[in-house]
């Protein structure tokens, strides 16, 4: 089978130490019911960065304030190729990654991305809460709100400007791993009693007036919470993101984690199609149902190339996506491989667990199997961060420059 | 529509001089061409001139020394603008097989005459062929002091006014047709379309439904059909070593793939740039019709995937830059050709259903590059073998002919 993506020296020896150290941790965690400890967990966040072992730690090394902490592009590749190889241990890596605590510092990673985008934000990113979050206080990503859902324009939370801090009211919900040290909440931003705009404010969860109610969602190996901010109070330096004067409502340090968050979740159902992509090639080879196996039907191979080339074709977008991200390209670039990325990604993912479920037949709704479990996440990721007829809109107007659709 | 790929300064040169073309030879151009039935030779002339038909052949033959990405680019701007012919892939073929295969005296000899002008066409398909593309059976009997060739060949672009034809023809005739996981002894020959024997008529390819015999395509392409009788060819002609042409062949066809694939990109780009236009100022009711989302989410997919296309395609022709395994480069250019056929055929059904009835007016450029779009999706093979193909090399699965 052909290698799609090539690396070099340098990437194979970083994928080779990752796996070498997933390969222990599943071993151990196979063998110990208990949560796993902090060490291990800094040990998986710093393969986690994907810039992996390697990058991770030239970077504390010579303290490069110009160097992103997270390249994506890493991030990407650690990813797929976990999949490509782990592709048939779903169910122990999904229990082992929420045990684990790396979904939260996944979230923490749009925060990450928002804060490399200045300065400022840079030197708060490597001198406090990369430290934090390795120590396993992470940054939960608060934007969606019950009235507001797609139109984030339309957000209620308003931070109050009040001396030297901000008056914070409001309520989030759908907020992934919320109940970790800080969450990085979406908010009007009203100073002087003017409203200035979008910005993103980080708030720690242990202040007063913050509580929170886990939601029943079936998906997710991360719980998921309606979080209710009750006039809490938040220091004025912890504002992250504002609009500046020319932008209009929302600022781009804002648009900045939400292209991010694109990119992050398209690499996530990029690596979840290619676990079913190769769960199903390898049910074909040994499912007989007439004569010979049913991977020597046309229609059968001919669905499972024609979803695999689509899952291939969305990660090309994604790697694209992540490169520009990476290289700090004009926005409006990013934008546009991010949204593509996550049209084509959760598309891609759709089809190939819509083949796989076709392949498997009853068999793929046997939970045993985690198709159908992976089918639920790639069609979540249709919905969420954002429905992909928003990112058509975007497209069919950033890109083609046809009218705006939709009011 | 905004570019988003980000071009080499090589490429942005590349670029310009398209652009440039086009200013100058725009649809009403070709529309009269075609009408007229005359080759766009004003174009030709001004491609030639400026050693874009050696574009991937070093300089001291006249050429431009550019890589394949680079070619990508300059077709994908070509097809883009209205501009890309099968003429013109057929002569950077048969340049790159002269330029990689021929012996110093042939390439000192031909080169410099092809890519300053001098027309060649590339006859390769045959009418028992197909798809099972080695199969063909143009025989080229050795004889003391020449071959002699006889077959038919189909499909081979504007043989009838070219100076030069490159024929793909069997050496060795004790091969068995029928079993075909066996390939044939090929050799390649560079042969004059006017010698003794041969004889050429234009096919069919008109879309409407007339009595009247259409031949010509909006890029002023004509389709032959030749047949060979006893036709004799000097030794000196022939290409390369003799039987080793499949070899040649199995990279001018990833060559083939790549360019087919940005041609489809181009086009698919032509006529959805088109149609966006034209759906920001079409009012049906009150609105303009790109305003509509039933219109607008086909079009953002569109670009969607001549984009990723196009990322394929780049994947593509950088293997082919930097030569990596012959395997995985032709598993890479099926997979561009595939998606960018499908990405270029999404693009035109949309930009039709945007312009209704308009559409088929051959003025508004939309239903004259039906045929061209539909041809990448068979040219060089079709996309239904592209699949069987990439189930063995790119899941591991048997093949399922």
């Amino acid at each position: 089978m052909i290698e799609f993506e090539k690396k070099d020296e340098r990437q194979r020896k970083m994928l080779k130490a990752v796996m070498d150290l997933v390969d222990e941790l599943l071993t151990k965690y196979s063998k110990e019911e208990t949560k796993i400890s902090t060490d291990i967990l800094t040990e998986i966040v710093a393969m986690a960065m994907g810039s992996g072992i390697l990058e991770y730690s030239d970077m504390f090394a010579s303290m490069k304030k110009d160097a992103l902490p997270v390249k994506l592009n890493t991030l990407r590749l650690v990813m797929v190729e976990l999949a490509d190889k782990y592709w048939n241990k779903f169910g122990e890596l999904s229990k082992f990654l929420s045990k684990s605590g790396f979904i939260p510092f996944g979230a923490s990673l749009f925060t990450f991305g928002t804060l490399s985008s200045t300065q400022r934000g840079m030197d708060l990113l490597i001198n406090k809460y990369l430290p934090e979050a390795l120590n396993g206080n992470c940054i939960s990503f608060g934007v969606t709100e019950p009235d507001a859902g797609t139109n984030t324009h339309k957000i209620l939370t308003t931070a109050i400007e009040e001396g030297d801090h901000y008056r914070l009211n409001g309520s989030k919900v759908f907020i992934s791993g919320a109940e970790t040290r800080y969450m990085n909440v979406l908010t009007r931003i009203v100073s002087n009693g003017e409203f200035e705009g979008i910005g993103n404010l980080i708030v720690d969860t242990r202040t007063k007036g913050i509580s929170m109610t886990p939601m029943d969602i079936a998906v997710l190996p991360d719980d998921q919470y309606i979080v209710y901010l009750d006039d809490v109070i938040v220091p004025k330096e912890n504002l992250i993101s504002r609009p500046k004067k020319e932008e209009k409502d929302i600022g781009g340090g804002t648009f900045y984690g939400l292209n991010l968050e694109r990119i992050l979740l398209s690499m996530m159902v990029v690596a979840v199609g290619r676990m079913a992509i190769n769960k199903a090639v390898e049910y074909a080879k040994q499912r007989k149902v007439l004569s010979k196996s049913i991977e020597g039907y046309q229609t059968i191979e001919h669905s499972l190339s024609k979803a695999k080339i689509r899952l291939e074709l969305a990660n090309l977008a994604t790697k694209k996506a992540a490169e520009t991200f990476d290289n700090k390209e004009d926005l409006e670039i990013i934008g546009a491989y991010a949204n593509m990325a996550k049209l084509t990604g959760s598309e891609a993912a759709n089809e190939v667990c819509n083949v796989a479920t076709q392949v498997y037949g009853a068999d793929g709704l046997n939970k045993d199997n985690d198709i159908s479990i992976m089918y639920q996440i790639a069609r979540l990721i249709r919905i969420a961060p954002i429905n992909n007829e928003m990112v058509l809109n975007y497209i069919g107007e950033h890109l083609l420059g046809l009218p705006k659709s939709y009011r | 529509m905004i570019e988003i790929e980000k071009l080499t300064n090589d490429q942005e040169l590349i670029k310009d001089f398209v652009e440039s073309l086009s200013k100058k030879y725009d649809s009403e151009y070709f529309l009269k061409k075609v009408k007229n039935k005359e080759f766009p030779i004003e174009l030709w002339n001004e491609i030639a001139n400026n050693g874009y038909l050696g574009i991937i052949v070093p300089e001291k033959y006249g050429g431009g020394n550019f890589g394949i990405d680079d070619l990508r680019v300059f077709v994908g701007e070509m097809a883009k603008n209205g501009l890309m012919s099968f003429q013109l892939v057929s002569q950077i073929i048969v340049c790159d097989i002269m330029h990689k295969y021929g012996n110093d005296e042939q390439k000192n000899k031909y080169l410099p005459e092809i890519i300053s002008g001098a027309r060649c066409s590339f006859a390769f398909s045959e009418p028992d062929a197909g798809t099972n593309t080695f199969n063909i059976v143009t025989d080229a009997f050795k004889e003391e002091e020449h071959y002699k060739l006889s077959g038919h060949k189909t499909y081979i672009t504007g043989v009838k006014e070219s100076k030069y034809m490159l024929v793909v023809a069997r050496t060795a005739s004790n091969n068995d047709l029928k079993d075909i996981s066996k390939s044939p002894t090929i050799s390649l020959f560079f042969v004059d379309p006017k010698s003794k024997g041969i004889n050429i008529t234009p096919q069919n390819i008109g879309f409407r439904s007339t009595s009247e015999r259409e031949e010509m395509l909006i890029t002023g392409d004509v389709q032959y059909d030749i047949y060979f009788d006893d036709v004799i060819v000097p030794k000196e002609n022939l290409i390369g070593k003799e039987n080793e042409g499949i070899g040649y062949l199995y990279n001018t066809f990833n060559l083939l793939k790549i360019m087919i694939a940005a041609m489809a990109i181009g086009w698919g780009k032509n006529v959805l740039n088109k149609a966006v236009e034209y759906a920001k100022k079409r009012t049906v009711f009150e609105d303009p019709i790109g305003s509509y989302q039933a219109i607008q989410h086909p079009m953002a997919r569109a670009i969607t995937d001549l984009e990723l296309a196009n990322l394929a395609n780049q994947i593509a022709s950088k293997a082919c830059d930097s030569e990596e395994d012959i395997n995985l480069v032709t598993t890479y250019a099926n997979v561009a050709r595939y998606v960018a056929s499908e990405a270029a055929y999404e693009a035109w059904d949309i930009a039709m259903q945007s312009y209704g009835g308009y559409s088929l007016d051959r003025e508004y450029g939309i239903i004259t590059l039906w045929q061209p779009i539909l041809s990448t999706r068979i040219i060089p093979i079709s996309n239904e073998v592209i699949l069987d193909h990439f189930c063995k090399h790119g899941l591991g699965l048997p093949n399922s002919q």
